[in-house]
């Protein structure tokens, strides 16, 4: 069993298998080897980490991605469907998810990473800018020139 | 003191940190700024892909333009991405009319080719150095003047093409000639530079293949081609070395006359020697014995 610490003092004992899912864990525990120390994961909290185990204990019994299933990721043929599980997962508010995203990106999880970009991807998806800025509360700061730049741009990709 | 997981740990990873406290600071206003650049980026490579591959190299382009149209941020990270920008969709609908404007303008007035040059140019500058997707799909009706445009256009990245496709069912003999003749040229003229097209999908009608066959094998030629799909061609014309060179080829919609028999793959099988993958799909396969 591993011991891991938040930065809100919070300690969750979880088998190895469930932390090895991330490859900061799993190098952390290779290097040191056997050892009865907590590890302290000071950029997560109790609330994200619960996700994150909750996650990574549905996929333990996962191989662990390899460099080819990465390097796939770079052509277009790659595979772009979330699980249903996974979808169901993701399915909290916006600032859980992102936290998800920040976590998985520091614990090293790709596959959480991924399934956290894509779900933003698609909120994005199919959305005009004005409802992108609304939904994610983004401040429109363009200068009236960038926005006639960037308002041509789009006339160039619509409807060819 | 220390343990030694926490000197590794502290030691190790501790620049990738993002304070809490700076994080808490960010979260009120738009929890979606405090993602750093790099997972922002890999958002923007995220979006699912259409089901019909046919339509994705418009979809994507869709998505760069958009995602760059949204915060100075974002427009700043989607421009200086290079890899957002890299497929060059090479198609046009054909026109219709609108009340008010001409066959060939968009319901902004603007010529659909012209459309076409800006939004190309745009990927041509912000690739950057990198690789390009060149995919030639319905250009039947597209006139000489913008059909001869566009293609200076894209050729001018000429030794930056990485995949070239061509759909021959849904453009001219004449315009498949004219893009393959021109990327000849401009290698012979450009001797120095080092080509990168490495994957060639080319799709005629057969009655075409006669007239491209020489042309198509020019370009095997002098191009590091390792991943191949013909469509409507037999695999006899490829020359040994091309075959040898090979790591992915894939034959398609040969029927009738351009059947392929056993002993034509069984041709290509002797020659491969680094072949991966061999597809074939929708090939009418006479009834010969492999030898």
């Amino acid at each position: 069993m591993v011991n891991l610490v938040t930065s809100d003092n919070e300690s969750f004992t979880v088998e190895k298998a469930v932390a090895s899912r991330s490859v900061l864990i799993k190098n952390m525990l290779e290097d040191v080897g056997e050892s009865d120390q907590p590890i302290p994961l000071p950029n997560v909290t109790a609330s994200v980490l619960k996700k994150v185990l909750e996650y990574c204990d549905h996929h333990k019994n996962e191989p662990m991605p390899t460099s080819e299933d990465l390097a796939a990721e770079d052509t277009r043929k790659r595979t772009t469907d979330i699980g249903e599980w996974d979808q169901k997962f993701i399915q909290v508010d916006q600032e859980m998810l992102f936290e998800i995203i920040l976590a998985a990106n520091y614990l090293d999880i790709k596959p959480l990473l991924d399934v956290g970009c894509k779900t933003v991807a698609n909120m994005i998806k199919g959305k005009t800018p004005e409802e992108i800025r609304k939904l994610f509360n983004i401040v429109n700061d363009f200068t009236p020139e960038e926005e006639a730049q960037i308002k041509k741009e789009n006339e160039w990709a619509e409807d060819r | 003191m220390l343990t030694p997981l926490y000197q590794l740990f502290m030691s190790g990873k501790t620049a990738q940190f993002i304070p809490n406290a700076a994080r808490q600071q960010c979260f009120p206003a738009a929890p979606i700024d405090c993602l750093p650049n790099e997972i922002l980026i890999q958002i923007f490579h995220s979006f699912d892909l259409p089901r019909d591959p046919d339509d994705v190299p418009e979809y994507q382009l869709t998505n760069a333009i958009l995602v760059s149209g949204i915060c100075r941020r974002w427009r700043e990270l989607a421009v200086q991405t290079g890899s957002l920008w890299t497929t060059i969709p090479f198609a046009f609908q054909k026109p219709r009319a609108r009340p008010g404007h001409a066959g060939d303008e968009n319901h902004h007035g603007l010529s659909r080719a012209d459309a076409f040059l800006n939004i190309a140019r745009l990927c041509v500058q912000r690739s950057r150095d990198r690789g390009l997707n060149i995919i030639v799909g319905d250009i039947r009706h597209l006139l000489v003047k913008p059909f001869m445009a566009a293609t200076d256009l894209i050729l001018s990245a000429f030794s930056r093409w990485e995949v070239l496709e061509i759909n021959g069912w849904a453009c001219r003999e004449v315009q498949i000639r004219h893009v393959l003749s021109e990327f000849l040229n401009s290698c012979r003229t450009n001797p120095s530079q080092s080509l990168r097209l490495h994957s060639l999908r080319l799709f005629c009608s057969g009655a075409d293949m006669a007239p491209l066959k020489d042309i198509l094998l020019a370009v095997l030629d002098i191009a590091p081609i390792r991943s191949l799909v013909l469509g409507s061609f037999k695999p006899t014309i490829l020359p040994a070395h091309v075959i040898q060179s090979l790591t992915h080829l894939t034959l398609e919609h040969c029927n009738y006359e351009w059947n392929i028999t056993p002993m034509d793959i069984d041709t290509v099988l002797r020659h491969c020697t680094q072949l991966q993958s061999l597809k074939i799909d929708r090939v009418g396969i006479r009834n010969d014995f492999l030898s």
